[in-house]
This record gives C-alpha cells, sequence and structure tokens, in this order.
C-alpha cells in the first residue's frame, strides 16, 4: 500500500486508523474481555462456594462415625426401654397386666387389694409449658387396699423396683378407728405405654 | 547563504532512531504484551476452570455421603428428644416406696398419724421447664402435755436427710395444731409437706 504523498492526508489516515484501532478494542474488551472477566470471578466465587461445602462436609463426616454410634446406643437404649418398660397390652387391654403385676406384688407384700379400677390413658406432661410427649401416653389405675403400713411401702418398693418407669402420683393412707393396725390404701398408679405402635386400647373390660 | 531544496515531506531527521521506527517497536511491544496477556489469561482461565470442575466432582462424590451424615444426625437428634423425653419423665419421680419407709422413724412414739394423703401437679418452672410438684399432707395426734414440742420435732425430721434433699418445706398452717375434738387431752396437727419441684428434662 503506498503511503498518502501528503502530510495532511498521512494524518487523516492514521486518525482513521485509530478510531478504527478504538472501535476494535472497545467492541473486543465489551464481548470478549468483559463476559470473561465476568465468567472468571463467577467460577472463582463457585470455586470458593463449593470449597466451603467441601470443608463442612468433610467436617460433618468426620464425626459421623461417633455419630453413628451415638445413633445406635439411642436406638438400643430405646428398644431396651421398649421391651422392659413400655406397657403392652395382653389381647388389647392393658389393665390385664397390669392387675396381674399388682396382686402378685401385694399377694408377696401381704397388702389385700379390693378394687383395681382402670382411670385410662392420659397424656405424659413434657419439658415445654403444656406439651405433652408425642410419642407415649400413660395408663393410669386406682388400687384400693388394706395393709399395714409396712406391707404399704415394701408394696410401693417392689412395684417401683420392677419397673422404674412406673409412676405413684397420688397416695391416700388413713388409719382405720376398729383395726389401727390396718390401713387403708388409695393410691393411683401409671405406666407409660405407646398407642401409636400398638394400636391398642386404654382399657379393656 | 543556506539553500534548502529539499520540500518538507522530503526532510528526514538527523536522528538514528527515526519517529517511525518508535512507532513501530511502540506498535509491536504493545500487541506482544497484548498477546503474552491474553495467553496468560487464557491459561488461568482454563486452570480454574480444571480446578472448578475437580471440586465440583469432588462435591458430587461428597454431597450423597454428606446429606446421609446430616439425615443421621438429624435421626440422632430426633431419638434423643424422644429418649430424654421419656427418662426426663421416669427421673421425675418420687420412690414412694423408700418415702414412706424414711417416714416410719422419723415420726417420734408419741405421735400417731391418722391420715396421709400425697398428691401430684405439673407446674411452669421459671424458664418455661414443666416440673412435676408433690405435696403430701400429714395429719395426726399426740398427747397434750409436750404435744408442741413432739410436733416441732416431727417437723424438724423433715430437714433432715432423707428429706432434706427432696422436702422444699414442710410447715404447719395456720390453725392445723388444735384440740382433739373427741378426745380432748389429744392433739390433732397437720403437716404440708412441699417437695422441691422436678423437672421433666
Amino acid at each position: 500500500m503506498k503511503m498518502p504523498a501528503t502530510t495532511n492526508e498521512r494524518m487523516l489516515m492514521f486518525a482513521l486508523g485509530g478510531v478504527v484501532g478504538l472501535v476494535v478494542l472497545i467492541g473486543g474488551i465489551l464481548w470478549g474481555v468483559v463476559p470473561l472477566l465476568d465468567s472468571r470471578r463467577a467460577m472463582q466465587s463457585s470455586l470458593v462456594e463449593i470449597g466451603e461445602k467441601l470443608k463442612k462436609a468433610k467436617r460433618e463426616l468426620d464425626y459421623a462415625p461417633a455419630i453413628q454410634r451415638e445413633a445406635d446406643d439411642a436406638v438400643s437404649q430405646m428398644a431396651r426401654i421398649r421391651a422392659e418398660n413400655i406397657l403392652r397390652p395382653i389381647l388389647g387391654s392393658y389393665l390385664v397386666g397390669v392387675s396381674e403385676q399388682i396382686e402378685s406384688m401385694a399377694r408377696s407384700t401381704r397388702v389385700r387389694i379390693e378394687e383395681i379400677r382402670e382411670v385410662g390413658v392420659v397424656n405424659i406432661p413434657a419439658k415445654g409449658k403444656n406439651m405433652s410427649l408425642q410419642e407415649f401416653k400413660s395408663f393410669v389405675v386406682q388400687v384400693n387396699a388394706e395393709a399395714s403400713f409396712e406391707s404399704i411401702f415394701q408394696f410401693l418398693q417392689k412395684m417401683e423396683a420392677r419397673n422404674p418407669f412406673f409412676c405413684v402420683n397420688e397416695i391416700g393412707i388413713s388409719c382405720q378407728p376398729d383395726s389401727p393396725e390396718k390401713q387403708r390404701l388409695t393410691v393411683r398408679m401409671e405406666w407409660p405405654i405407646e398407642p401409636s405402635t400398638e394400636g391398642g386400647k386404654g382399657g379393656g373390660l | 547563504m543556506h539553500v534548502n531544496l529539499l520540500l518538507a515531506e522530503e526532510q528526514r531527521s538527523s536522528s538514528p532512531v527515526s519517529m517511525g521506527l518508535v512507532i513501530r517497536l511502540s506498535v509491536i511491544t504493545v500487541l506482544v504484551l497484548l498477546v503474552v496477556w491474553v495467553f496468560s489469561f487464557y491459561a488461568g482461565f482454563r486452570a480454574l476452570q480444571n480446578q472448578v470442575h475437580l471440586v465440583e466432582e469432588d462435591w458430587k462424590r461428597t454431597e450423597s455421603k454428606y446429606k446421609a451424615a446430616v439425615q443421621l444426625r438429624n435421626e440422632l437428634a430426633d431419638r434423643n428428644v424422644t429418649l430424654n423425653e421419656i427418662t426426663g419423665w421416669r427421673d421425675s419421680r418420687i420412690a414412694w416406696g423408700k418415702q414412706l419407709e424414711s417416714l416410719l422413724p422419723a415420726v417420734p412414739a408419741v405421735i400417731q398419724l391418722t391420715e396421709l394423703r400425697v398428691s401430684q401437679m405439673v407446674l411452669s418452672l421459671s424458664n418455661n421447664v414443666s416440673a412435676r410438684v408433690f405435696e403430701m399432707r400429714i395429719t395426726g395426734k399426740t398427747e397434750a402435755p409436750r404435744s408442741e414440742v413432739n410436733v416441732v420435732q416431727f417437723l424438724d425430721a423433715f430437714k433432715q436427710p432423707p428429706f432434706s434433699g427432696v422436702v422444699e418445706s414442710a410447715v404447719l398452717p395456720p390453725g392445723a395444731f388444735r384440740q382433739d375434738p373427741v378426745v380432748k387431752t389429744d392433739r390433732i396437727f397437720e403437716i404440708i409437706c412441699k417437695y422441691v419441684p422436678r423437672a421433666l428434662e
């Protein structure tokens, strides 16, 4: 290409070249460099984000064996409680099993049982205010009996030792003027039950 | 006299480095720098892409294990809630067989108990935790001489072990110590024992 002969024409050509170059440069920056920089920024933030998630996940996975052991322990504890301490219905009746327990303990402690009356199934209060346990309820009976004071506490001790989840929530002991060695006993007892897994009814008789 | 026969556009600089050379060198330097920057940017970009790809792959491998671990932790929390609730209920009971047995030696020989009542209420403590609160009402009688001393002695028994740790207060409410309407020489009394609230936790 032949250069223009005059200085003015050369200047004009350089200026034109400069303008075209500037337009190409701006176009290149806008459509080439800026998207690439945005993409790089997005990748960097994605890298940081995934890195954080990985760090958190690896920390969680480090604890996983201990959590698994703890979960296994909780499951076995709960299974033991369910097997040994939660009252099970016999043919849909909780009262049958409860009456057997009470009468057996009463015989061995010389307590004369007069009546075992079913009160029903009630909610077990939970830690939170006005809340009750979700999975468990309690089966309540009232026992009327007659025995010496010594027999009464022995009877209650045996009942309590048999099942640590068994609770006595009301007691009435009154002496009888015509027979001072015997006391009249009214006691309200409760056992935890798990109605959701058993589908059993509270009472049965 | 100095005669210049060259036209202005035919004149050349006497400098060994011409303006054209400076412009060409500048353009070449800028182009080289641009090319170097483009390559280094591209190399960095590709390295970043690879790094992102690697951590994404790592995350894909880890994610399912992580989700399982989180689920396990949540299940453990649920199980612990159930376990704590039922054991909290167990631990909030009072072993009344033992309490009644302990009461026997605490009653002075000159006092005859006529009635004993235990009742339970569920109350909310100041920290909004529910608690079982037990109350024991004991009614008895004693002979008039030294009756006051005998009853105070019985009351004091609730400040001693094994009651001191579980009984919050043992009081004789106003009007609860009076003459027996049947046997005038005897005094009857009522003691109210409030047990320490047993939180359900």
